[in-house]
């Protein structure tokens, strides 16, 4: 009986460590030629920008009543979140952020890597597409992007996050790859332990002349003139991660997986990271995790 | 101090989990697979109104009466979005918005089906989603709005946003659908409150 419960207990574990990724994989294997086309999916769940908001974690450790607590406090900041942004989304109801993520990678993939060939930039919407597309990609690699954008909690920023993953078409090709047997691949599952190579970027602008401004005026500055400036912000991000995004593919060394020293950022934050870049108007930092983050 | 509390309720947990002869393992084990549960949420078509927009009452006074002319799915993502990991999903969204506007009552304006009233409306959708973060739930539409004089003369067009944001208690398919049918009566009441002055 006791040996029964025991298995329960480490199948429990085994539920939670299931939904857990790592965030950092280098892409550490050359690319023959015969194996460097590749296609690029990109994931955006999302259909307007959206608001940070700092969640309350204060109930924590007071039972019930606390998460009940903590519950209504992000209700109501969330709503306060989504009332706020109404008027940035109303600015760029026009705006197809959707559109500008394909068009920039294109561009941006087909002038400045040697590293893969793109074949295509494709937007997409749901996990099922995404295995989809995976499954009927020509492409000798699939390279997957959840990618994110969104206003800081404090309104004076925009992020832009992507997450990105690169799969090999099927078996024969990991093998190729990689060196290593694997008893099956599938390239539909979209296994994280399959990829080989896996990163968080994240690319921050900030606004402009934006301190000592309330919330709701850094609010109205980003959606002045139809969101002119939202818009040409989320396009610059957009240009510095697929610019990070080929960083990372082409220029990783052994040893700089997990930087571990203390670091300042130019938000005034400490963090253990290596600060791989840095002039007057940008910092581009690679964090313990390996992931990587620029800030302008 | 924070982190002990936790090692110590995560140990007190674990002994309980091991110790106990009930049904607590079970349940954990639900709980935790509900956590990971990603299986989409396809809405029945068909409108209605929640019972408390029923009992809204106002002034009648400047009641006027407008058509429903076109409604038009103009989004550019057939998708509803996405709730605590699931695809939420609705066929015939341009019948539901109809239903919506002429369905819900005790409004300035009163909203009817046919055209032959003293003015219609022509409504394009433009957004129309859901999305949680942390513990609520929320969803935005947004329709462009076009009215007519009985002549078929534009008189005003107009984007509006309806916007509700809720508690997220079990990202159930009834719990997602009403958020939706608050947003839309958000944004007829809005259309309602718009166009009373102009049409009375």
């Amino acid at each position: 009986m006791k040996i029964l419960k025991i298995i329960v207990a480490f199948s429990i574990i085994l539920f939670v460590t299931a939904c857990s990724t790592t965030s950092y994989k280098p892409l550490n294997v050359s690319i023959p030629d015969i194996h460097k086309s590749a296609e690029i999916d990109i994931l955006v769940k999302q259909h307007e920008i959206n608001k940070d908001f700092v969640v309350s974690t204060g109930g924590q450790g007071f039972g019930l009543i606390g998460s009940l607590i903590d519950s209504g406090v992000n209700r109501s900041r969330a709503e306060d979140a989504e009332k706020l942004v109404a008027n940035l989304r109303d600015s760029m109801i026009d705006y197809d952020f959707d559109a500008e993520v394909q068009r920039v990678f294109e561009k941006t993939f087909s002038e400045n890597t040697n590293k893969i060939e793109l074949a295509e930039a494709k937007v997409i919407k749901t996990v099922e597409e995404l295995q989809k597309n995976a499954r009927e990609s020509k492409s000798a690699l699939v390279i997957t992007m959840p990618t994110s954008y969104r206003i800081s909690h404090d309104s004076k920023s925009i992020i832009v996050d992507f997450h990105a993953n690169i799969f090999p078409k099927n078996k024969e090709i990991y093998q190729q790859l990689t060196n290593q047997n694997l008893q099956s691949y599938d390239v539909e599952k979209l296994k994280l332990k399959d990829s080989i190579y896996r990163n968080v970027l994240i690319v921050q602008k900030k606004l402009p002349h934006s301190e000592g401004i309330s919330e709701v005026r850094a609010l109205e500055k980003w959606a002045a003139n139809d969101g002119a400036l939202v818009k040409e912000v989320l396009t610059q991000c957009i240009t510095e991660g697929s610019k990070l995004i080929i960083d990372d593919l082409s220029n990783f060394q052994e040893g700089d997986e997990y930087p571990n020293t203390k670091i300042t950022s130019r938000l005034g934050t400490e963090l253990n990271g290596v600060i791989l870049y840095e002039d007057r108007t940008k910092q581009v930092i690679r964090l313990k995790t390996g992931a990587s983050y620029a800030y302008f | 101090m924070k982190i002990e509390q936790s090692k110590s309720l995560g140990l007190k947990l674990a002994r309980a989990m091991l110790t106990s002869n009930r049904l607590y393992l079970p349940l954990f084990v639900c709980v935790l697979l509900i956590g990971c549960s990603t299986s989409p949420v396809d809405l029945n078509a068909g409108y209605k109104a929640p019972f408390k927009y029923k009992q809204h009452k106002i002034d009648n006074s400047s009641t006027c009466t407008l058509g429903i002319n076109n409604v038009l799915d103009q989004r550019s993502s057939k998708g509803l979005g996405h709730v605590a990991g699931r695809v939420v999903s609705q066929k015939q969204i341009e019948s539901w918005v109809r239903e919506g506007y002429v369905e819900t009552d005790n409004l300035a304006v009163d909203f009817v089906g046919s055209t032959e009233s003293t003015g219609f409306l022509d409504i394009s959708v433009i957004k129309l989603y859901s999305r949680s973060a942390s513990t609520s739930i929320s969803s935005n539409i947004v329709l462009k709005v076009e009215y007519f004089d009985s002549g078929g003369e534009a008189l005003s067009k107009k984007i509006l946003r309806g916007q509700v944001t809720n508690m997220n208690w079990s990202s159930s398919p009834a719990e997602i659908k009403d958020l939706f049918t608050e947003a839309l009566i958000d944004v007829v009441i809005q259309t309602s409150d718009m166009l009373s002055p102009k049409c009375g």
